[in-house]
């Protein structure tokens, strides 16, 4: 795999920053007032997991220089994925290496509004001069939903007189080419994006608490490594968990005003998705009033829903409804988590006692078509 | 919670280097010629569990300043201890603040023998300069006059406590009846709440003293429960006229209370040091054996050396001050467990002069016996015992998890027994998750290897367990628990001493 052919290029008040990587143009666009790296930094940490995955050494044109610390750390990036999931190969990377140095002055955090990178904007407020809203990453929207997010995230941001610095990307399709699920890429994206900006600190908001945290793309233990001498890449908010984040939230009727988690819509929550229910749960246990949600679904609803991938954030939910003493939230969502129990349980009988029986019979008889399985952090566990 | 009073002193041919925490004198030997780093770094990481613990506040005597950069990564290591078990509380730590330095530009890793350590010493063979082989967190003895009883005899007071308040069989109950009325305070004090482990510590030293001094403490009924060793039934069996008591006596209590008193022994440690120096300087490397008294300290605040394991190895490597210390790994980064030792929170000790690397992460255990078993010396020197510093009994797991993978490698040179035959090991009790891994990766290997007999044999063992977790996973689900407390009340089990680990109890 080889990176080469960088281009900047301005565009009336954008400058994209691009380079082919294996024949894709790879591009970031962001406004023209900030200057970007010139280093083949951001390239390689996009570059290195499609390379591991595809097993071929990872060249970088000798024109693109890249820092030493980076090349250091991605042997260690490589031994963590590669001992996570061994799909992702060992490779070899060839490049030219000059130490680098930070581009802007201040400090970012990535932010797209959600309770994760909320929580963090509100902890290291003090700190922070910039804001980063990415799109392209998660989805392809069109611009004018892209647009509107952007002024409304601006101007949260500018309450606080911070600045919001909107960044595009096709890494969406790139990592989509060679089957790598997001979830695999999020870390090595947002770094990229932070490599390419050079603040002196770029602050990635965790979804997950140190208690929770499993083989993922962006984890306490791979965030740092993407850093160079110029940037240094900090995994936040892993001290507090998702409830935890919510409460503080709601300390600040702006950015409560602001929050916006939706999987479904990227400027109105649609109160219905797992990601919704989930915040809107924990709203409603803190007393949160003036939630930019709809209502809260009622029990017998909730307990309708399916909350198959959600056993941590409803264990969460469990015990802020044991300590907030609501009973009725308490009983629905024990019930909930029971049911997953119980399914996981059957699925482990079957696994166990019958050799997994059970699973292939069923699949036979649905005849669903396997699914595509993209390239995750951890190998599939069935 | 203080740290003060740093003492050095010479003791025979090594340096002891000593703070007062909580009223307990924690020292390290080591080496007369070697430098040390004179500062708060050490103390303040085996501290800070400790003060944790208990939810108090973390001061360190202004005389022994702390590096800035260890404070940054201690307030890091409490969010990410507090996250994993709530109770561990987030303390302050004050100290006044001075950068480190190295004092020695090379690198070092921590060296018992067993497989962890063994690998990465010959992965980074030509980095490393010196191997630190300690004396004092895995097994601990005291060495001193037999007929003085004193505090640093007490290898783990929590589990002590524990036994004399609650004491199940004769000799406990003998023990008990013979505490003073102020040991008996002392002890309901510390067992409420854990308050005044001095005071316990003392006033217990001075009753065993007077229990050992006395006559002979045995009776064929009250010691019919206690495994003696052959050193016991020999003093038994030919007690010398005119000898004191005390000899007979502590050698009784030290097996009727093997993992809470300490034993009089430190032959062992001198054996194994024998051997690890030879290993080192066949390699042209230097052995720094470190004695120290972490192990009761630990057990002092009733923390399980799961938990204290990486700041004890910081503590150690922050005294020594080399550049650069690495910290063998127990697990792969796709088995990461909560342990005090752990990718995350290795680096977290690290000051300006020391960086603390934790290593070998990249393998698994049945990797890094792969490699080993291709060196014939490190094959040799190999020691994993649970039980024993210098033989490895072939029957405790740790051995167990060892001598399958290098049965089933043909490493026909390796210093264990012959082991279980394929049959017996289809019996052999997994009880953790922990222990399960090691099976999957020997089973792995088995299969690997086409070894048809031994890969049923572990699958047969595993299976069992499996079923048994399902059943666990059903009376939780379904009967919350209600199965496994009835087992437990048929079969009179005492309650287990739980100790504060990285996480809270699963049960």
């Amino acid at each position: 795999m080889r990176i080469e052919n960088w281009d900047l290029r301005e565009q009336l008040d954008t400058v994209e920053v691009s380079a082919d990587i294996d024949g894709f143009r790879l591009w970031y666009r962001l406004p023209k007032s900030y200057p970007v790296s010139r280093a083949g930094d951001p390239f390689l940490a996009a570059a290195l997991l499609p390379a591991m995955a595809k097993g071929e050494k990872l060249e970088i044109d000798p024109s693109l220089t890249v820092s030493p610390t980076l090349l250091g750390n991605t042997a260690v990036l490589q031994e963590v994925h590669h001992t996570w999931n061994p799909l992702l190969k060992i490779i070899p990377i060839q490049a030219k290496t000059t130490p680098v140095e930070p581009i802007n002055p201040g400090a970012f955090s990535f932010f797209s509004g959600g309770v994760d990178s909320m929580f963090t904007f509100l902890k290291h407020q003090e700190e922070l001069s910039h804001a980063v809203f990415i799109h392209g990453f998660d989805f392809f929207l069109d611009r004018d939903t892209f647009r509107i997010a952007v002024e409304r995230n601006a101007a949260f941001l500018g309450g606080f007189g911070k600045t919001l610095i909107p960044v595009e990307t096709n890494f969406y399709l790139f990592g989509y080419n060679h089957n790598l699920s997001r979830t695999l890429t999020q870390g090595s994206t947002l770094a990229s994006v932070a490599l390419l900006l050079g603040f002196p600190r770029a602050y990635v908001p965790t979804s997950l608490s140190y208690n929770e945290i499993f083989p993922s793309g962006s984890h306490p233990v791979t965030d740092p490594l993407w850093s160079n001498e110029g940037v240094q890449i900090i995994h936040d908010g892993a001290e507090a968990r998702r409830v935890d984040k919510v409460r503080r939230v709601t300390d600040s009727p702006s950015a409560l005003a602001n929050l916006w988690v939706c999987l479904e819509d990227m400027n109105v929550n649609c109160g219905k998705c797992a990601k919704c229910l989930r915040t809107m749960i924990s709203l409603e246990l803190v007393g949160a009033s003036a939630v930019p949600f709809p209502a809260l679904p009622t029990p017998k609803a909730l307990r309708r829903v399916n909350w198959k991938s959600e056993p941590i954030y409803l264990k969460e939910n469990v015990d802020l409804a044991l300590h907030s003493g609501n009973k009725e939230l308490r009983r629905t969502l024990s019930a909930c988590l029971r049911k997953i129990e119980r399914r996981q349980l059957l699925k482990d009988m079957d696994r166990v006692l019958l050799g997994g029986l059970i699973k292939r019979a069923r699949r036979k008889i649905s005849k669903a078509n396997p699914e595509v399985r993209r390239i995750t952090a951890a190998p599939p566990e069935d | 919670m203080r740290v003060s009073g740093l003492e050095v002193r010479e003791i025979q041919d090594s340096r002891e280097i000593s703070v007062v925490v909580d009223g307990f004198r924690l020292w390290y030997r080591i080496p007369l010629s070697l430098p040390f780093v004179k500062s708060g770094d050490p103390f303040a990481a085996v501290a800070l569990l400790p003060a944790m613990a208990r939810g108090e506040s973390l001061d360190i005597d202004r005389d022994i300043p702390v590096s800035p950069k260890l404070v940054q990564g201690l307030s890091l290591l409490q969010e990410i201890h507090h996250s994993w078990n709530p109770a561990l509380k987030v303390v302050p730590v004050r100290a006044t603040t001075a950068p480190a330095t190295s004092l020695h530009a090379g690198a070092m890793s921590f060296f018992s023998g067993g497989v962890d350590s063994t690998f990465t010493f010959l992965k980074r063979k030509d980095e490393i300069s010196h191997l630190v082989f300690i004396q004092g967190f895995d097994f601990y003895t005291h060495d001193g006059n037999v007929a003085a009883f004193s505090v640093e005899d007490i290898s783990n007071l929590a589990q002590l406590s524990h036994l004399l308040m609650k004491p199940r069989g004769a000799v406990a109950d003998f023990i008990k009846a013979g505490l003073s009325e102020r040991t008996l305070q002392a002890l309901s004090r510390f067992a409420a709440n854990g308050l005044g482990p001095e005071a316990l510590e003392e006033a217990l030293a001075g009753d065993f003293e007077r229990i050992i001094n006395r006559t002979s403490i045995y009776d064929e009924s009250r010691f019919s429960g206690v495994k003696l060793r052959p050193e016991t039934r020999e003093c038994l069996a030919k007690p010398a006229a005119g000898e004191s008591p005390a000899r007979l006596n502590r050698l009784l209590l030290e097996d009727a209370f093997p993992l809470e008193i300490a034993r009089r022994d430190s032959s062992a440690y001198r054996t194994a040091v024998a051997r690890n120096t030879a290993l080192a300087s066949n390699s042209g490397k230097t052995l720094i054996p470190v004695a120290t008294n972490h192990y009761p300290f630990g057990y002092r605040y009733n923390l399980s050396r799961n938990l204290t394991q990486g700041s004890a190895l910081a503590g150690i490597a922050l005294l020594l001050g080399f550049a650069r210390a690495f910290v063998p790994a127990a697990y792969s980064y796709s088995q990461l467990i909560f342990l005090g030792s752990h990718p995350l929170t290795d680096p977290l000790w690290s000051t300006e002069g020391v960086r603390i690397v934790h290593e070998g992460a990249e393998a698994r255990r049945v990797d890094k016996i792969v490699r080993i078993a291709g060196e014939a010396t490190a094959l040799a020197n190999l020691r994993v015992c649970f039980d024993d510093m210098n033989v490895n009994c072939g029957h405790c797991p740790k051995c167990l998890r060892t001598l399958i993978p290098l049965r089933l490698l043909g490493a026909s040179a390796a210093p264990f027994p012959l082991g279980p035959t394929a049959l017996a090991l289809r019996k052999t009790p997994i009880t953790t998750e922990i222990e399960k891994i090691f099976f999957l990766e020997n089973i792995e290997l088995a299969k690997r290897t086409d070894k048809a007999d031994l890969h049923a044999a572990l699958r047969t063992a595993l299976h069992r367990y499996e079923r048994r977790k399902l059943l666990g996973d059903l009376d939780k689900a379904f009967f919350r628990g209600r199965l496994k407390r009835g087992f437990r009340r048929r079969a009179g089990a005492p309650p287990a001493m739980r100790r504060i680990d990285t996480i809270p109890p699963q049960d």
